[in-house]
């Protein structure tokens, strides 16, 4: 244990509220649901750091995996009187037991990944842009950025070549990075923000290369990293949109096919609660004539993870699955035909999971898509 | 570490390996309820010095629970049945290590509509049964503060009452049958026929309720559930005295009318709560509230008028709805951490006790004057009432720091405990309303009881569990 306190006065009182609470928000806490463990709760894991700063007891691996199992959907948060902010209680913690020189072996997939392969997957660089690069024309050269994301490029391929049609059919120029890294998002959830920093310093310097003012992405973590966090590393000054958002503004200007369906939204955890992003989604998909939106029990701030976020897909994929079939339970409850998502992520997960059959799941750029007339 | 490989090996033949866990980081997690004491010395380097489980395990079917029981009492290991570990007492404290069986995998619900109840397993938490039955137009009427995070075997085995417990009753009038694993393996129910009455002898559903996991485990509930109501009225009055105060409800109760939320304020808790500055210190604050349907509207605007009409005639003012509107909007609020009280090292514990109108006053003077010191501020309310009388939540406040050498926040907690617990039997009250006995409140239920019936809690005690493996420690057991 290093004799130094490593974290604040302000973030010291956080852990203890946190940790000595009296447990009121474990009936939304996704993992401590999915796996009925105690130590998998948000004051479990706040008391795992707590103890450790303090020098009580030093990080074992019980500990550990308590701190990185948590999804860091922050879930929590919304019903924390004093808001705390679990995730970022959790990145911190994570953060200062990577930088500690503990042995985090079981949690480094996804840092080491990024580091060598610019990706969270270990997937090969330079195939990158493979996917949609028959859709790519050499003259196209905007200041507007289309940012894949990990996920869409080699993942959601679908996904990623929805966004490009979808914004050729919204007449919008926009080009593509064939040195795309990874936003950063997976390292900085898990705690390697080494890896994170040298994944968005490229990426920032290249745009300022090219000259880029505005990025537009599918990805929803890709969307909260860049706008949220990019400006923290540097003077940024990008306008920074998710996809959504683009189509949402030219929603007076564009018409739907019907879709006589019964359809529910996921609100994926960086464009919902962290980015606040709750209506444009629903806006959409309720101008799609004929089209029945429906409600899952948790949604907006109250969302429920889909249970792949903060490296448990990587790390607990047990845990990750679980917490995935709660979400799906939900769907199935309000007997949805499509679970429509923003985030390519939560729908490679939900994909993943065992559902009634008739389930159709896509991210909402692909509904969009096929569904828009031109 | 494993304590005993051979007993490990057995349960984990039973549950499965990722069923079982003997890490220090679970054993910790395992070791903590909600109680004050438990919370404080978490904070602290005695963290490790506090019991805790060797084994956590969590079940997955009845027959599971059986055969661990059948083991435990083989083997002789405590067991330590685990809901949400919401308790305030240190019920699910480990306090000779064995077994923490975590029931909250077993969480299917059965909705009986046509027979108005609902089958429940012991570990589905109190919210997750409330909105599962409120979808369906239901409620159980059990809206306790540890709604959110307590479960429903620990709220019978806690004997727990809720804020609507006035009009809806506590816990045990909403149990009709409880499925329990007895220690020694077997499985019985209490009202097999889920009859709402019987006159068969004892109703042993009383058996198990409160029995805090000395006489069994149990793992599924048949509760009686009733119409979600449509509406929920409030009322606010403050009445020149105490008494004026109490007396009034005892009207109330006496005229059959039956509020959903009856809360009398002392004149310190009601200026907190209610932020009523220039209440002056003879001043009591009664929030009331009530519940019907669109169908019994005007029933409950008359149960409203008479209760204001008494209350008036007793010398109250009408503060209208709004306090009690924001009383129930932010109820669980001051369950949450306070950064301040974190800051400045407050402790805050309530001592729940329970006696009838005609001592309640003097209940509280007497408790008050044996708790309150310099160090130690006292508040108080009333709720939870019957035709007979109500219970009291004593409510004390100490600023003092603890270390590990001198640990003087928890000496002086545990002689405010020990002073009111005193106060309240040598006055005429009875030690626990709806938290429990859990562990401080244990060496006095001898004197609770009376030595007859304390004999015979433990002779079935001894009966049920002659081995004495299920939570050794609780209940004055």
């Amino acid at each position: 244990m290093s004799e130094k306190k490593r974290f604040s006065r302000e973030v010291r009182l956080r852990l203890e509220m946190c940790s000595g609470c009296l447990k009121m928000c474990r009936d939304n806490c996704p993992t401590a649901t999915a796996s009925s463990s105690e130590s998998l709760t948000p004051y479990i894991r706040t008391l795992n750091v707590n103890l450790n700063e303090k020098q009580i007891r030093a990080y074992d691996e019980g500990a550990l995996d308590s701190i990185f199992s948590c999804l860091t959907c922050n879930l929590c948060n919304t019903f924390c009187l004093p808001k705390v902010d679990e995730e970022d209680l959790m990145k911190l913690a994570r953060a200062s037991i990577v930088e500690s020189g503990i042995d985090v072996s079981k949690y480094s997939k996804i840092g080491e990944s990024i580091a060598l392969y610019h990706n969270p997957l270990q997937e090969t660089h330079q195939k990158r842009i493979d996917s949609v690069k028959d859709l790519i024309t050499e003259s196209e050269e905007s200041d507007v950025l289309l940012f894949l994301g990990c996920m869409g490029s080699y993942r959601e391929i679908e996904i990623a070549r929805a966004s490009i049609e979808l914004l050729r059919k919204l007449n919008i120029k926009f080009t593509i990075m064939q040195d795309e890294w990874c936003c950063g998002s997976p390292a900085i959830q898990t705690g390697f923000l080494k890896q994170a920093e040298e994944t968005m310093n490229h990426n920032i310097t290249e745009w300022k290369e090219r000259g880029i003012k505005q990025i537009i992405t599918p990805c929803s973590a890709c969307y909260r990293t860049i706008k949220t966090t990019y400006p923290k590393y540097t003077d940024f000054d990008f306008q920074v949109q998710h996809i959504i958002e683009v189509i949402k503004s030219k929603i007076d200007d564009i018409q739907f096919a019907e879709l006589s369906s019964k359809v529910t939204y996921h609100d994926p955890c960086h464009l919902g609660r962290a980015t606040k992003v709750y209506e444009a989604p629903r806006e959409l998909l309720q101008k799609i004539p004929a089209i029945e939106l429906l409600e899952m029990e948790h949604s907006r701030e109250e969302s429920f993870c889909c249970g792949s976020g903060g490296g448990v897909r990587a790390n607990f994929p047990d845990l990750s699955r679980a917490v995935g079939i709660l979400r799906i339970e939900e769907v199935h409850k309000i007997n949805a035909d499509y679970l429509i998502s923003a985030c390519p992520l939560c729908k490679y997960h939900f994909k993943d999971l065992p559902n009634k059959g008739h389930l159709k799941i896509l991210d909402i750029v692909e509904l969009i898509n096929q569904l828009l007339i031109i | 570490m494993v304590k005993n490989e051979e007993i490990y090996r057995e349960l984990e033949s039973i549950v499965g390996l990722q069923n079982i866990s003997t890490r220090d980081a679970d054993r910790i997690a395992y070791g903590r309820d909600a109680f004050s004491l438990k919370i404080m010395q978490y904070r602290l380097p005695s963290i490790l010095k506090q019991p805790l489980p060797d084994y956590i395990i969590w079940v997955e079917s009845l027959e599971q629970i059986s055969r661990i029981l059948k083991l435990a009492n083989e083997k002789k290991v405590p067991v330590i049945p685990y809901g949400g570990g919401a308790g305030v007492n240190g019920g699910i404290v480990p306090l000779t290590g064995g077994i923490s069986l975590d029931l909250k995998k077993l969480k299917r619900i059965e909705l009986h509509e046509e027979a108005n109840y609902v089958l429940c397993q012991a570990g589905v938490i109190g919210q997750h049964l409330e909105n599962f039955l409120n979808k369906k137009g239901y409620t159980l009427g059990h809206l306790p503060s540890s709604l959110t995070t307590s479960s429903i075997g620990g709220f019978i085995a806690t004997r727990s009452a809720g804020a609507l417990s006035s009009l809806y009753g506590s816990i045990e009038n909403m149990v009709l049958d409880l499925e329990v694993v007895l220690p020694s393996g077997q499985v019985v129910h209490t009202n097999p026929s889920r009859v709402p009455r019987k006159a068969t002898g004892p109703n042993f559903n009383e058996l198990f309720i409160g029995s805090e996991g000395t006489y069994g485990i149990i793992a599924d509930a048949c509760l009686k559930i009733r119409r979600n109501p449509d509406i929920r009225e409030f009322a606010g009055f403050l009445f020149p005295t105490l008494t004026a105060g109490l007396q009034a409800i005892r009207k109330i109760m006496n005229l059959g009318i039956r509020p959903s939320i009856i809360r009398l304020y002392e004149a310190v808790e009601a200026r907190m709560v209610y932020h009523i500055e220039d209440i002056e210190k003879d001043q009591s604050y009664l929030t009331l509230s009530f519940d019907g349907y669109e169908e019994t509207k005007e029933f409950v605007e008359d149960q409203k008028k008479i209760c204001t009409r008494l209350c008036l005639k007793a010398g109250a003012k009408d503060m209208g709805d709004e306090g009690g509107k924001i009383w129930f909007k932010n109820r669980l609020n001051m369950y949450y951490p306070n950064p301040d009280w974190i800051k400045m090292s407050v402790l805050a514990d309530t001592i729940d006790v329970v006696t009838t109108y005609d001592n309640l006053e003097n209940l509280f003077y007497k408790m008050k004057e044996a708790v309150q010191s310099k160090k130690v501020n006292v508040m108080a309310h009333w709720s939870h009432f019957y035709l007979e009388g109500g219970s009291m939540y004593l409510i004390f406040v100490m600023l003092e720091k603890d270390t590990e050498k001198d640990p003087k926040a928890s000496n002086l907690y545990k002689e405010i405990w020990a002073k009111g617990l005193k106060a309240c039997i040598e006055n005429g009250g009875s030690i626990s309303h709806h938290h429990g006995i859990g562990i401080f409140r244990g060496e006095y239920m001898e004197q609770e009881l009376g030595p007859g019936i304390y004999d015979l809690l433990k002779g079935i005690k001894n009966y049920l569990d002659p081995n004495g493996i299920m939570n050794p420690g609780k209940l004055g057991l």
